[in-house]
């Protein structure tokens, strides 16, 4: 797959790189340079780019056309729910007393009960 | 939601349950004092941001759900639970910074810790993919065919495109989904799916070729293509 000119980046290399040229996924822009430079000076490495972005193209267009689905009501009225379920339990966390609160930040469960029986008996 | 405490004797109060430790860290912190009105004033707050930032991506993060378990009610299950702890850590969000691949992490890893935990891991390992795109990006063929391919691939319905999507194997439907659906890059799909971006690429371009043979079986069996039109 070489038009048999001699170029500054080889067709191997190019053709390696080009999924990554089409998905924009090359950091360096000077190596982006190099491979446009070769495309503009080898038509069967063009070809076969302007291939591939078609591909590529066609795929995203055909996933994006059918894998968009829509959350029902039901979803969304629960999921706004527990929203404001979660943030009312936080205020109730946030107006209990200090030494609770710190307690249960301790990674072992032990004094965690420990500590929750304490603060039952003082309520 | 309720995720139940086992390892309690007692019924769990808020802050024994799992799910509810990350949100109480804010309480050491100095600045936001237990009980008074600050307290208050950043729940409000913090539940208006998260639902005017977060919830738009509703629809996106159940389509994503439902490519994950196959099957709607799991999907709506997933999504709730990926919105519960997002908000339970949504103050160790820094705003500002990618919102949307935050929230596919959670889902991920969610959907990971809840519906995979029996499940093997990719049966081909990830540097035999590497090897493998080397060996075809060299010895590509000719492209001739391949364009009655793509006249015939528009033609199909998307039944038939969620179900070749949902036929690849997990590894490679998610990393197709996060690039092509999401448009989200490498890097990005990287820290969604928490690989290395090397194997992003290899599952990325591995998938991509599945299911491109496979809608091309699909058309052909529709007889969107004569056989040996495509090769």
């Amino acid at each position: 797959m070489s038009c048999g000119n001699h170029h500054e980046l080889p067709c191997n290399e190019v053709l390696h790189a080009i999924v990554l040229y089409i998905d924009d996924e090359i950091a360096d822009e000077a190596n982006v340079q190099a491979i446009e430079l070769h495309i503009q000076e080898c038509p069967p490495c063009a070809a076969r780019t302007t291939h591939e972005a078609l591909m590529n193209q066609q795929l995203k267009a055909l996933l994006n056309r059918s894998c968009r689905e829509e959350a029902s009501e039901q979803l969304r009225s629960n999921v706004t729910a527990l929203i404001q379920q979660n943030a009312n339990q936080m205020y109730v966390q946030w107006s209990q007393s200090i030494t609770y609160t710190e307690i249960t930040t301790d990674s072992f469960m032990h004094t965690r009960v420990e500590i929750h029986e304490r603060y039952e008996e003082e309520e | 939601m309720g995720v139940g405490c086992s390892v309690m004797a007692k019924p769990p109060t808020p802050a024994q349950r799992p799910d509810q430790r990350q949100a109480q860290t804010p309480v050491q912190t100095p600045a936001q004092i237990p009980g008074s009105a600050s307290g208050a004033l950043l729940r409000s707050d913090l539940s208006a941001r998260f639902e005017r930032d977060a919830l738009p991506f509703l629809d996106a993060l159940y389509s994503a759900a439902l490519r994950m378990t196959k099957n709607p009610e799991n999907a709506e299950d997933l999504v709730q639970e990926t919105y519960a702890k997002a908000f339970a850590s949504f103050h160790q969000f820094t705003e500002g910074t990618n919102l949307r691949a935050w929230l596919y992490r959670i889902l991920t890893t969610t959907f990971i810790n809840i519906y995979r935990k029996e499940q093997r891991q990719p049966q081909i390992a990830d540097g035999e993919l590497e090897e493998w795109q080397i060996a075809e990006a060299a010895t590509h063929t000719s492209d001739q065919g391949k364009s009655a391919e793509v006249e015939a691939l528009e033609q199909l319905p998307d039944s038939d495109i969620k179900n070749a999507l949902q036929e690849l194997p997990e590894e490679f439907r998610l990393a197709v989904y996060f690039a092509d659906v999401e448009g989200f890059s490498y890097k990005e799909v990287a820290e969604i799916l928490n690989i290395p971006p090397g194997t992003v690429m290899s599952r990325l371009h591995r998938g991509r070729k599945l299911l491109r043979e496979s809608l091309a079986d699909y058309a052909k069996d529709r007889g969107y293509v004569k056989r040996g039109d495509a090769q």
